[in-house]
C-alpha cells in the first residue's frame, strides 16, 4: 500500500498534471494551483517531520514495493536522521519560492510551473530514495528539469550557463552511474544475489578491492561534489546561479547544492568507509580552500548574484568540511547547516531577485542608500545577512560553530584556517549590505518601493526559522543525532569486515548500523 | 535568582517593541520605551544584588540554566547565566550607566528622525551587554560578545548615507571579527581542555586540567585575549575604535567607552582561574596593555577632533585596565572599568553637549573659550578630564593609583614606569583638549581647512561653528541631569576602591569569587604605597601644567616637526595596515576573481571540449539541440537498465 512518502512524491507530480491540463492563459489559475500543491506537500512534510521519532538511526515511513525483481531493483522509500529534515526544506522552500516567482516569471508561466512541480517530486524523490536505481532516477528526474529552468527562463547568457551546468551535471552523472552498476556487481561478492537495495547492501561490506573501493568513492563523491559545489568543480555555479531566474538560484542554491551533501553522508560515507577515511583529509583540504577562495573571490565580486553565488560555495565549504571530520558535533553541524544554508542562501537570493525586479541592476554599485527608502527590506536583508555570516542567535551559528567545535577535536589544522573564514564572510556579506543598502541614496533610487505584503509573506517564514533554529536548535539536533552516530561508528569501525548482523524483520537500517 | 533573567529580557523586549512599532508611535512613547527597560534593568540588577547580599559571601553564586541550546555528541552548551558578586557588580555599571545615556539621548537625538531604530538599537546593545556578563558559559557569552559587536556596527553606521560612517562601522565589525576568530578557537580549545565552558566547572577544573605554564593554558588564555584586543580595542587591533566616532555621540558614551570595549577586561577576569595557570600569557596582557596605554595616549597627543581624542584617551585606559589584570590585579581591573566607565561616559557626554550647542562641530580647532558660554557643560567636562588625568580626590585617581601600584608591587617596575609615563601624557592630552575647547580664545588652534563634524545631524540648522553671535548655550535639562549624575558619581566613585585599609569595598566584595592566588604579591607598606601615588599625582599635575605653560602661557614652546608629523600620522600604524594588510587581501582576490574564470574554469571547460570531440559536439549542442539531449539523458538510463534487464 502506498504510503505518506509516496503520497509526497506524488502530490507535486499530480499537481503538475493538474496545471498542465490547464488553459495556459489562465495565469492565476495556474499560479494558484502551483502554490496549492506545494503547499500540500509542504503540509504532508510538515506531519511526517513531527511524527518522526528521534532516537533511532534506522529507516521510518519505509516503503518498499518490487520494482524490476529479476536484477533486484526495488521501489524502495524510507526517511532517516540525514533525510527528514532535508524534506521538509524541500517542502518549505517550494511554496515561497512559487510564491516569489509570482513577481518574476512571466513568460510561459504555466511551463514554469509544470516544470518546477517535476523539479520538486525529483528533489523529495532523491532524498527519500533507499534504492540506488530509484535514487539514480530521482536524480536525474530532479537536474532535467532545472536545466530547463535555468535555459528557458534564465537571463540573457542563460545558453552558456545551461550548457556548462548539463555538461558538468551529465559528467556527474555518468560516473555515478557507473559507479552504481560496479556497486550493484560488488554486492554478489558475497555469494548472495546482486541487489541495488541500499540497507541491504550496507549489511555486509561490499565485495570489492580497496583500489576499486577508492574509484567508486571518487566516482560517488565527483557527482555530488559537482553539486555542492566543491573547489575546483564549481566553475558551473556562477553562471547559472547569475543567469536562472532569481527564484531558480534559490532553489538551486537552498536545495540543490543539499542534494549533493545528503548524497555524501548517504552513500559515500556508508558504501566506502575505508576509502572515506584515506580521502578524508583531501576533501577537508578542498573544502577549506573552497571556504577561503570562495570569500575572497566573493569580496571581489561586482555582481549581486556572482557574489553571494561565490559566498554561497564558500558556506558549503563548511558544510564539506564538517561530513569528512567524522566527528558527531561537526556532522551534525553539517546537517543543521545545510537547513540554516537552504534557508539563509535562499533568503539572500530571494532578496537579491526583489532587488533585481525593482531596478533590473545586477551590479551592486548600481545602488547605493537602499536603507533609506526601502527600510524593511533593508531590515529583512540584514537579519539574513547575520544569519549568513553566523551571528549567534541565528540559524548560521549553530551549524558553523558545530561544524568548527566538532572539526578543531578531529583535524585542528583544518579548523583553524577555516575559522578565518567566518571574517571572510562577514567581508563580503558586509560588504553586499554597504554598497547596496548604504551610503548616499541615489536619485534615480528615491521611488524604489519597500516590501510588499506579497514579499513579507515570502520573508517573516524564513526569518522566523532563522530565529527560531537559532535559539532553538535541539529539535533539528535530536532528529540526526542517532543516524549520525551510526553512520560515524560505521566509518571508524571499518577496519576489517563489518560484523553481520541478523537483518531484523522490517529492515530498519537506513544509513549505518541499526541501534538496538 | 531566577529574575535574573530579566535584566537582560526588558530591554530586550524594548528592542523588539520599538523595532516593530517604533515608526508609529511619538516620539515620546519611543523615549519612555527605551528608558523605562533599561531602568527595569538596573532596578532588577539592584534587587539580585541585594538578595545576594543577604546570602552568606562564600554562597553567592547562582547558575541558572534556562533550557539546553546547543546538545550534541559531546558539545554541550546551555543558555544559562551565571550570577554572581562579578557579574552583578557589572550589571549594574552597565545598566546603571545605560540608562543615564538613554536619558541623555532623549535630548541628544530630539531632532532625529530616526529615534525609533536609534533606540531600538541601543536597547538591542543593553540586551546583549547585560546578557555578555551575565551568561554561564563561554558560548552563551558569544552571543552577547558578538550581539554587542553587531550593535556596534549599527549605531556606528546608524547616519548610513555618510559614506565615513558606512566605512567605520563594517571596519570595527571586521576588526573585532578578526580578534574574535581567536575568541572561537580559544571556546574549542575550552571543550577539547575541559569538556565544557562552564564558568564555575571550568574554575574549578583548571588546577587539574591545564598544567602551569603548559601549553594548553597558554593557547587558551591567548585565543581568548586576542578576542579580547579586537573587542577592547588594544594594540594591535585598536584601529577600529578611532573611526567609531563616526556615531552618535552617546553611543560613543555608552559602547565605545563605558561598556562593550571593556568586555574584554571582564572576560579576562571571569576565566582568571585559566589565567593563572598561564603566567606567559599574563605576561603577555600587561604588556600589551602597558603599551597600549602609552601609545594611544601618545597618539591623542595631536588629535584635532575632540571624539578622538577621547577614543584615544578610552584605548589608553583599557590598556591600564588589561595591565591591572595582566599582573593579577583582578578586582583593581574592575575598579578602574567601573570608574572608567563613570568618568569617560561623563567626558563624551560632555563633548556631546559641546557639539549639540555648535551644530554638531567636533573639530577643536573651530572651538575656544566655550568656558563662559556653556559653564555646566565645562564643569561636566572638567570633572572628567581631571578624573581622567588621575588627580585626587576622583575616581580616576584612586582607580589608577591602585592599578600603578599594583604593577609595581608584582614587580613588573618597567611596566610601571610606562604606565606612569603614560599617566603624564594622559593629564597632558585631557588638558590640552579642555584648554582648546574651553579656556583659549576660538581660532587659536588655527582651524584647518576641513573640519570633523559628527552625522548629518539633522538637529542642527547647518553647520555652525563657532560663528559669532550664534546662540550657543548649555543643553536642556534631559542632557544636564545625567551629566550631573555622572559627575557625581565620577566624585565619589573612588570609595569604591580605596578605603583606610585596603582592600576596599569592591575589592572585597568580589573577594571570595576572584581571592585564591588572585594577587602575586600584596606585600607592601603604606609608606611604599603613599610614595607611589605621591608619583603619579605628581606627574599628573607636571602634564597639567606643561599644557598651561605652552598653550595659555605661552611661555614654552614645544614644536618638533618630526614629532608633530609622526603624532598626526599616529606612528603610522593605519598606514602600515593599509599597505601590508588591507591593499594584498584586496589584490588577492581581485586575482583570485581572474584566476577563477581564465584558470579553473577554462581548464575544466578545455577538458570538456577535448573528451567531447573537438568542439563539434559542443557547437550543435549550442545551436539549440541541448534540451533534446537533455531529455535524452533519462531516456537514456532508462535504456540502460532495460539493456540490464534483458541482458
Amino acid at each position: 500500500m502506498p504510503g505518506i512518502l509516496t503520497a509526497l512524491v506524488a502530490v507535486p507530480l499530480i499537481g503538475a498534471a493538474g496545471v498542465a491540463l490547464l488553459p495556459a492563459g489562465r495565469v492565476r489559475a495556474v499560479r494558484a494551483v502551483g502554490l496549492v500543491t506545494t503547499l500540500a506537500a509542504l503540509a504532508l512534510a510538515a506531519w511526517v517531520w513531527a511524527r518522526f521519532a528521534p532516537g533511532t538511526s534506522g529507516l521510518e515511513f519505509e516503503e518498499r514495493a518490487a520494482w524490476v525483481p529479476a536484477v533486484g531493483i526495488a521501489y524502495h522509500l524510507g526517511l532517516d536522521g540525514l533525510s527528514v529534515s532535508l524534506v521538509a526544506l524541500t517542502a518549505f522552500l517550494f511554496p515561497l519560492a512559487l510564491a516569489a516567482a509570482a513577481g518574476q516569471v512571466r513568460d510561459r508561466v504555466k511551463a514554469f510551473v509544470v516544470t518546477a512541480l517535476l523539479l520538486e517530486a525529483g528533489l523529495l524523490g532523491t532524498f527519500m530514495a533507499q534504492d540506488l536505481v530509484l535514487f539514480y532516477v530521482f536524480w536525474e528526474a530532479m537536474l532535467v528539469p532545472m536545466y530547463f529552468l535555468i535555459a528557458l527562463w534564465g537571463g540573457a547568457g542563460r545558453a552558456g550557463a545551461a550548457i556548462k551546468f548539463f555538461l558538468y551535471t551529465m559528467a556527474g552523472s555518468i560516473l555515478m552511474l557507473v559507479a552504481i552498476v560496479a556497486v550493484y556487481l560488488g554486492s554478489a561478492a558475497g555469494g548472495g544475489a546482486p541487489t541495488f537495495d541500499l540497507p541491504s547492501l550496507l549489511r555486509e561490506p561490499l565485495g570489492v578491492a580497496p583500489g576499486v573501493q577508492a574509484v567508486l568513492f571518487a566516482a560517488f563523491a565527483v557527482a555530488f561534489a559537482i553539486k555542492m559545489p566543491v573547489w575546483p568543480l564549481h566553475t558551473w555555479l556562477p553562471d547559472a546561479y547569475a543567469e536562472a531566474p532569481p527564484v531558480v538560484t534559490v532553489l538551486l542554491a537552498s536545495l540543490m547544492a543539499k542534494a549533493g551533501a545528503y548524497g555524501l553522508l548517504r552513500f559515500c560515507l556508508p558504501l566506502f568507509p575505508e576509502a572515506s577515511r584515506a580521502f578524508g583529509p583531501l576533501l577537508s583540504a578542498l573544502a577549506v580552500v573552497g571556504i577561503l577562495y570562495g570569500g575572497a573571490v566573493a569580496w571581489a565580486q561586482g555582481d549581486m548574484r556572482r557574489l553571494l553565488a561565490y559566498g554561497s560555495m564558500s558556506h558549503m565549504g563548511f558544510i564539506l568540511l564538517g561530513i569528512f571530520a567524522f566527528d558527531v558535533p561537526a556532522v551534525q553541524g553539517s546537517l543543521i547547516q545545510m537547513v540554516n544554508h537552504g534557508v539563509s542562501t535562499g533568503a539572500l537570493f530571494l532578496l537579491a531577485g526583489y532587488l533585481l525586479e525593482r531596478t533590473g541592476r545586477a551590479r551592486t554599485d548600481a545602488y547605493g542608500g537602499v536603507a533609506a527608502t526601502a527600510p524593511a527590506l533593508a531590515a529583512a536583508a540584514l537579519i539574513v545577512v547575520l544569519s549568513s555570516l553566523a551571528l549567534p542567535g541565528t540559524n548560521g551559528f549553530i551549524g558553523e560553530f558545530l561544524i568548527l567545535v566538532g572539526t578543531f577535536q578531529a583535524r585542528p589544522a583544518a579548523a583553524v584556517p577555516a575559522t578565518l573564514g567566518t571574517v571572510a564572510a562577514a567581508a563580503y556579506l558586509l560588504a553586499f549590505v554597504g554598497r547596496v543598502f548604504h551610503g548616499p541614496l541615489r536619485d534615480d533610487l528615491r521611488a524604489l518601493p519597500d516590501l510588499r505584503a506579497r514579499e513579507y509573506a515570502v520573508l517573516v517564514p524564513l526569518i522566523l526559522v532563522i530565529f527560531w533554529v537559532g535559539l532553538y536548535p535541539q529539535p533539528l539536533l535530536v532528529r540526526s543525532e542517532a543516524t549520525v552516530t551510526a553512520v560515524l561508528r560505521r566509518v571508524a569501525a571499518a577496519h576489517g569486515p563489518a560484523p553481520r548482523a541478523a537483518p531484523a524483520v522490517g529492515s530498519r537500517a537506513g544509513g549505518g548500523e541499526r541501534t538496538p | 535568582m531566577r529574575a535574573a533573567i530579566l535584566i537582560p529580557l526588558f530591554p530586550l523586549a524594548g528592542w523588539v517593541v520599538n523595532g516593530l512599532l517604533g515608526d508609529r508611535w511619538g516620539r515620546r512613547a519611543v523615549a519612555w520605551v527605551a528608558c523605562g527597560t533599561v531602568v527595569a534593568a538596573f532596578a532588577v540588577s539592584l534587587a539580585v544584588l541585594a538578595r545576594l547580599l543577604a546570602l552568606p559571601p562564600g554562597a553567592r553564586s547562582a547558575a541558572v540554566v534556562l533550557y539546553e541550546w546547543i546538545g550534541t555528541g559531546s558539545v554541550r552548551a546551555p543558555l544559562g547565566l551565571l550570577v554572581d558578586p562579578l557579574s552583578v557588580a557589572l550589571a549594574l555599571v552597565v545598566s546603571g550607566v545605560g540608562a543615564l545615556i538613554h536619558i541623555y539621548s532623549v535630548g541628544y537625538m530630539a531632532g532625529d528622525e530616526h529615534i525609533a531604530r536609534y533606540f531600538a538599537y541601543l536597547n538591542l546593545f543593553m540586551a546583549s551587554m547585560l546578557w555578555l556578563v551575565l551568561a554561564g558559559n563561554l558560548v552563551a557569552m558569544f552571543i552577547g560578545w558578538e550581539g554587542v559587536g553587531l550593535c556596534s556596527y549599527l549605531l556606528i553606521a546608524f547616519w548610513f548615507t555618510r559614506p565615513p560612517a558606512a566605512a567605520a562601522g563594517v571596519k570595527a565589525f571586521l576588526v573585532t571579527r578578526l580578534g574574535d576568530v581567536g575568541f572561537l578557537l580559544g571556546i574549542f580549545l575550552a571543550f577539547a581542555v575541559f569538556g565544557t565552558t562552564d564558568f564555575t566547572a571550568m574554575a574549578r577544573a583548571a588546577g587539574s586540567r591545564l598544567p602551569l605554564g603548559g601549553p594548553a593554558a597558554t593557547a587558551l588564555a591567548l585565543l581568548l585575549f586576542l578576542g579580547a584586543t579586537g573587542k577592547s580595542a588594544q594594540l594591535p587591533l585598536y584601529v577600529w575604535l578611532p573611526d567609531a566616532m563616526e556615531g552618535p555621540t552617546p553611543v560613543s558614551a555608552l559602547i565605545h567607552a563605558a561598556t562593550m570595549v571593556t568586555a574584554g577586561v571582564y572576560m579576562i577576569v571571569r576565566m582568571h582561574a585559566v589565567y593563572l595557570r598561564a603566567p606567559l600569557a599574563l605576561d603577555v596582557v600587561a604588556i600589551v596593555g602597558a603599551a597600549t596605554a602609552i601609545f594611544a595616549a601618545a597618539a591623542a597627543l595631536a588629535e584635532p577632533d575632540l571624539k578622538r581624542v577621547l577614543a584615544y584617551s578610552t584605548i589608553s585606559q583599557l590598556g591600564y585596565m588589561f595591565l591591572g589584570v595582566g599582573v593579577g590585579a583582578w578586582s583593581d581591573g574592575i575598579f578602574h572599568l567601573t570608574s572608567h566607565a563613570f568618568f569617560k561616559a561623563l567626558l563624551f557626554l560632555a563633548a556631546g553637549a559641546v557639539m549639540h550647542a555648535l551644530g554638531g562641530e567636533t573639530d577643536m580647532r573651530r572651538m575656544g573659550g566655550l568656558a563662559g558660554r556653556l559653564p555646566a557643560t565645562a564643569g561636566a567636562f572638567a570633572v572628567g578630564a581631571l578624573a581622567l588625568a588621575g588627580i585626587w580626590p576622583f575616581a580616576g585617581f584612586f582607580s589608577k593609583e591602585a592599578i600603578l601600584s599594583d604593577a609595581f608591587r608584582a614587580g613588573r617596575v618597567w611596566l610601571w614606569a610606562v604606565a606612569l609615563a603614560a599617566a603624564g601624557l594622559t593629564a597632558l592630552y585631557i588638558a590640552r583638549a579642555f584648554a582648546l575647547v574651553f579656556v583659549l580664545p576660538p581660532g587659536e588652534g588655527s582651524a584647518g581647512p576641513a573640519g570633523c563634524r559628527e552625522g548629518d545631524a539633522p538637529r542642527a540648522a547647518g553647520h555652525r561653528g563657532l560663528a559669532p553671535g550664534a546662540e550657543v548655550a548649555d543643553p536642556p535639562p534631559v542632557m544636564r541631569w545625567p551629566m550631573g549624575a555622572l559627575a557625581l558619581l565620577t566624585l565619589l566613585g573612588g570609595a569604591l576602591g580605596w578605603s583606610a585599609a585596603r582592600p576596599g569595598v569592591l575589592a572585597r566584595w568580589l573577594g571570595p569569587l576572584l581571592a585564591p592566588g588572585a594577587l602575586r604579591s600584596s606585600e607592601g607598606t603604606h609608606g611604599s604605597e603613599a610614595a607611589l601615588a605621591a608619583a603619579g599625582l605628581a606627574v599628573a599635575v607636571a602634564g597639567i601644567v606643561l599644557v598651561w605653560l605652552v598653550y595659555v602661557r605661552r611661555a614654552l614652546r614645544v614644536r618638533s616637526q618630526a614629532v608633530q608629523t609622526v603624532l598626526a600620522h599616529r606612528f603610522y600604524v593605519e598606514d602600515f595596515y593599509a599597505a601590508a594588510v588591507v591593499a594584498p587581501v584586496r589584490a588577492v582576490a581581485r586575482w583570485a576573481g581572474g584566476f577563477d574564470r581564465a584558470v579553473i574554469d577554462g581548464a575544466v571547460v578545455g577538458l570538456a571540449r577535448a573528451i567531447g570531440g573537438g568542439g563539434a559536439v559542443l557547437r550543435r549542442l549550442q545551436s539549440g539541440y541541448l534540451r533534446h539531449y537533455a531529455a535524452l539523458a533519462l531516456v537514456g538510463v532508462l535504456a540502460l537498465l532495460a539493456y540490464w534487464m534483458w541482458r
